[in-house]
Formats: C-alpha cells, structure tokens, sequence
C-alpha cells in the first residue's frame, strides 16, 4: 500500500468513525438530516466514479437517482402498495430502472463515439426529458406534486431512526470501500488511462466503450440505489429530485471534495449542505446565486475540483517561500 | 504475414491513400519514405484500425483485419506506435508498460523482463511519471509498451523525430535484433533516412497515396532519393 493509499484510507475510517459516534449526541432530527445528507453523499460518490475516474462529466445524473426515488415510489404506492415485500420490489425496481435507463442511453450515445462537452451536453437534455417526464405523466409521478406516502424501508422489520441512519452509514461506506478496492487493479488503470487518452488505449488492445459504459452503468445503478432509499426516508417525491438543479448540485458537491477520490464526493457533500444552510439563513434567494457563482469561478479557476486547485497553491506558495522557481 | 491490398482511406470527401499494395514477412524490416502529406501516417492509422479504410484488404496472418476496431486488430498480433509516440503521460513507467500487456495472446499482465533489458532506462524510472520522461526515453518507453504485447508485426511512425542521434542508432539495433531473433515483422514510416534505411530489408516510396517505388538499402540509387525525397 502507497503512502498516498494510507492517507486515503486514514481520513475514510476518521470520517466513519465520526459518523459511526454521531447519533450518541445529535438530536432525533439532526440524525434524519444527516443521514439524507449522507444519501446524497452517496449519490456524489456515483457522480465521481463516472467523471472521477473517466473524465467525463455527466450533467445528466438526477435522472438515474430520479429514477431510483420514482422507482420506489411508483411501486410502493401503486403497485404493491402494503405488501410486505413491497420495499425490496420498491428498490429493485427503482434501482433496475437506474440501470436500465444508464445501459440504453450510455450505449448509444457511448459506443456512438460521443466524449467532452458533447457527452455533457446530451446528458443534460436527458436530465430535462426526464424531469419533463416526472412533471407530465401524472396518472403515475402524480406531476408538479410528486408522490406523498411512501412507507419506510422495511425488510422484514421496518427499518427507521438510527436502525435507518446506520444501514446508510454502511451502505455509503460499503460502496465506498468497495469501490476504491475494485479499482486499485488493472480496472482502474485502464480507467485512468482512457481518461489520459481513450484511442491510444484502444490501440493496446481495450474495448474502451465496454469499459466506460459498465463504469456508467454502474454509476447510474449507485445514484438509483442512493434516490430509492432517500424517498423512503422522506415519504414523499417530488420532480425536484429529478431536475436540472439537482444535477447541477451534485456536480458542486464532488467539485468541492475533489473529483476522483470518492471519500472527497463524501466532504464534499457534507461541507456544501453546511453551506447551504448558512446561506439560506441570510436570504433565500442567495443560494441559487451562490451555485451560479459558483461554477463559474469552477470553470476558470478550478476545473479539476477545490482540493487540486488548494494543492496547487500550495506548491506555489512553498516554491515562493524557499525562494525557487515553482 | 501482413499484406495490405489495394488500401483506400481518407478524411471527409478527400482520399488520402488511393490503392496501397504492400507486405511484410515476418522477421523482416520494411520502411517507407515519402515526404510530408503522402499519406504515410494515415496509412499507419488505417492499418491499425483507427480511421476505417474505405476499400481494400489487410490481412494479419491471414486473417482478414481491416475494417475491425483498433482493439481487435491489436490483439490479432499487430502492435502500433504513434508519432509524437503517444505514451500516457499521467501513468508511470511500469504502468505504460503493464498498459501494454493487454493484448498479449498468452492472456499475462506481466511486463516481460527482457523489456527491461532491452531499455535498462525503464526500469531506472519505473515509478516515474511518463509525462516527465525526456523524449528518447519517452520512445523507449513507447516501444517497450509496445513490445509488451509480444506482438507479431510492428508498426512505427517516425520514430526518430526529435530524438538524439544515439538513441535512434538503439533503436534501430533492437528492431533488427528482434526481427533476427524473434521474427518480428516492423513496417517503418519515415523521414530520416538514416533510420529508415539503416535498419531495413526493404525500401518503399510512397508519393500521393501509393506506393511507387521499392528497393532495397544497398541498391538504392541517389537518384531515386532524389526523385521521392528532395523538396
């Protein structure tokens, strides 16, 4: 192990253990709030697999946790409503409906040869058609209203509280670990250099469209998995959760951690929502502001996230100070 | 055998290779000259499967190639170093290297260690970043990653641009020492000559997308460099 991988691995069990001891001293509410934080998290952590580690910046990834929230909402209210296997039928299908959806759009539009700006571009309108979709077959999303009633994840027992909290801080932190242990091989290496350059790739011998769209799919099944279980937290879904804003969101929150690192998708969303609050408390209309602003002193200044942009600095700044060239 | 028939390719509306016919043996060294615009690179490209030849056949051991995704032709045996030499900048030595192995046909991700004999600087810098390396390095380093594949036929475009005299006078020792030993098969775009026909069996011209002329190192005529080369 590298010492860059222990450093890693270090400030991921310091977070865990932080949020392991956190409902031994936060208030009933402040433990629902951060564990719907924490599936946000999760959701950054989905965004940061694709873009982190390809390259790729999907503007389109409300769509799948969208489709894992309406998923679950659609077939525990309308389809197996009080079944007592309707929570797992919720998260399969909401999950499958992630994956399925990410398999359809990432094939055509990935082994069609579509990368950069252009492969953000058609996510984003994926985001619009899917909100457009949320807000208009009504009979089923229930429209500009969304959905209210969604029961609590219940799998054999009914899982809510800290029994809940706890089953995200595990389910956030199992994916987490699992991914950066499946990643550290060859599978992440190929990623690493399909990000570096995919045709000279390609002529060595890898099938670079497979490997981006398995990563892809599997994103859009993670960001599924994090809007299933949200929704049942919450009770309710709303196209908010499928919209463009939020899309736009999770792309600050990775940014903020650091893109490609996962646990920084994890900061990162934890720091931002902070944030939010604090803003919000002055005016409600300053946050969108903020988000603007945001992005675009992202785009000029730190393209490659906060942490790579304060790291740079730094070098600068002890360049300076020990009087070399930096 | 790599036998290239009748090859036709182009950008947009423009055909750049208008019929190239040529092959090459195993454990023989072909290059070709032509100067710049003759279609050389593109060649290299549509052999390897990264633009798709618009007509035409090449066929790798006999088996058919062309048209196939670059990924196919490379595990089919034939290997490709771009110009500018095309290492991964932000990957390390040794993981260029490992890069390298996927489309070895034995199925080992293990980087051979006559790799590393061959260019003991790789393995002086194996946890340096590529992007770091100085350009002859970089193309030992391209070769190498090459070579990882244990490949049956070598393509390698100018290999020699921007790099010191000593290191292209290596470079073409290892790949007649290869084709020597190991039977591999090199086809060799060029524009230094020194390279070009120091290390070949074989000389080929090629002026506006086919090839014209060939010969052979020795009885090459000064004529005939004229003729294809002077500007």
């Amino acid at each position: 192990m590298t010492q860059r991988e222990k450093t890693w691995l270090f400030i991921t069990l310091a977070i865990l253990a932080a949020l392991a001891l956190y409902p031994a001293f936060g208030s009933y509410s402040g433990v629902s709030g951060l564990r719907d934080i924490l599936l946000f998290a999760l959701f950054a952590v989905s965004l940061d697999l694709f873009w982190g580690r390809t390259g790729i910046l999907s503007f389109g990834h409300a769509t799948f946790f969208g489709a894992g929230a309406y998923g679950m909402a659609v077939m525990t209210i309308h389809l197996a409503p009080g079944a007592a296997w309707s929570s797992l039928a919720g998260l399969a299908f909401g999950v499958g409906l992630a994956g399925v959806i990410a398999l359809a759009v990432g094939y055509f539009v990935i082994f069609g040869g579509v990368r950069g700006a252009y492969f953000t571009i058609v996510t984003l309108a994926l985001t619009l058609i899917a909100q457009q979709i949320a807000i208009g077959w009504s009979s089923v999303t229930g429209g500009d209203a969304g959905l209210i009633g969604v029961p609590p994840l219940t799998l054999g027992l009914s899982i809510t509280g800290k029994v809940f909290y706890y089953l995200v801080v595990a389910v956030l932190f199992g994916i987490v670990l699992a991914l950066w242990a499946g990643l550290r091989g060859q599978r992440g290496l190929v990623l690493r250099a399909i990000e570096d350059d995919e045709r000279k790739a390609q002529t060595l011998g890898y099938n670079t469209p497979l490997h981006l769209l398995a990563v892809f799919v599997l994103s859009g099944l993670i960001a599924g998995l994090a809007g299933a279980l949200y929704v049942t937290g919450t009770g309710f879904v709303a196209p908010d959760m499928i919209a463009l804003l939020l899309s736009t969101e999770v792309i600050m929150w990775v940014a903020v951690g650091g893109r490609g690192s996962l646990i920084g998708a994890v900061a990162g969303t934890m720091i931002v929502w902070r944030l939010q609050q604090e803003v919000s408390t002055l005016s409600a209309s300053a946050w969108p502001l903020f988000i603007g602003a945001f992005f675009l002193a992202m785009v000029f200044f730190f393209p490659d996230g906060l942490p790579a942009a304060a790291q740079k600095l730094w070098t600068r700044w002890k360049g300076v100070k020990e009087g070399g060239a930096a | 055998m790599l036998d290239v028939n009748d090859l036709r390719a182009g950008y947009g509306s423009t055909e750049v290779l208008q019929g190239v016919t040529l092959s090459v043996r195993k454990g023989e060294v072909v290059s070709i000259l032509g100067r710049n615009g003759v279609g050389k690179t593109t060649l290299m490209k549509a052999l390897i499967g990264l633009i798709r030849p618009w007509a035409g056949q090449v066929a790798l051991n006999g088996k058919a190639a062309a048209g196939l995704p670059p990924e196919r032709i490379a595990r089919a045996g034939l290997a490709y170093v771009p110009q500018g030499r095309g290492i991964f900048h932000k990957l390390s030595v040794i993981e260029n290297l490992t890069m390298g192995t996927r489309a070895r046909r034995d199925g080992s991700a293990t980087v051979p260690a006559e790799i590393f004999e061959m260019f003991p600087i790789l393995a002086e810098r194996r946890h340096q970043l590529g992007g770091t390396l100085s350009g002859g390095q970089q193309q030992q380093l391209a070769l190498g990653r090459a070579l990882a594949s244990a490949p049956d036929f070598l393509l390698l475009d100018e290999p020699s641009e921007g790099i010191q005299p000593n290191i292209v006078q290596m470079i073409g020792d290892i790949l007649r020492k290869l084709a020597a030993e190991k039977g591999l098969g090199v086809l060799l775009v060029e524009q230094n000559l020194d390279l070009g026909l120091s290390a070949a069996d074989r000389v080929l011209f090629m002026e506006k997308g086919r090839i014209v002329h060939e010969s052979t190192p020795r009885t090459l005529e000064e004529e005939t460099l004229h003729r294809y080369l002077a500007i």
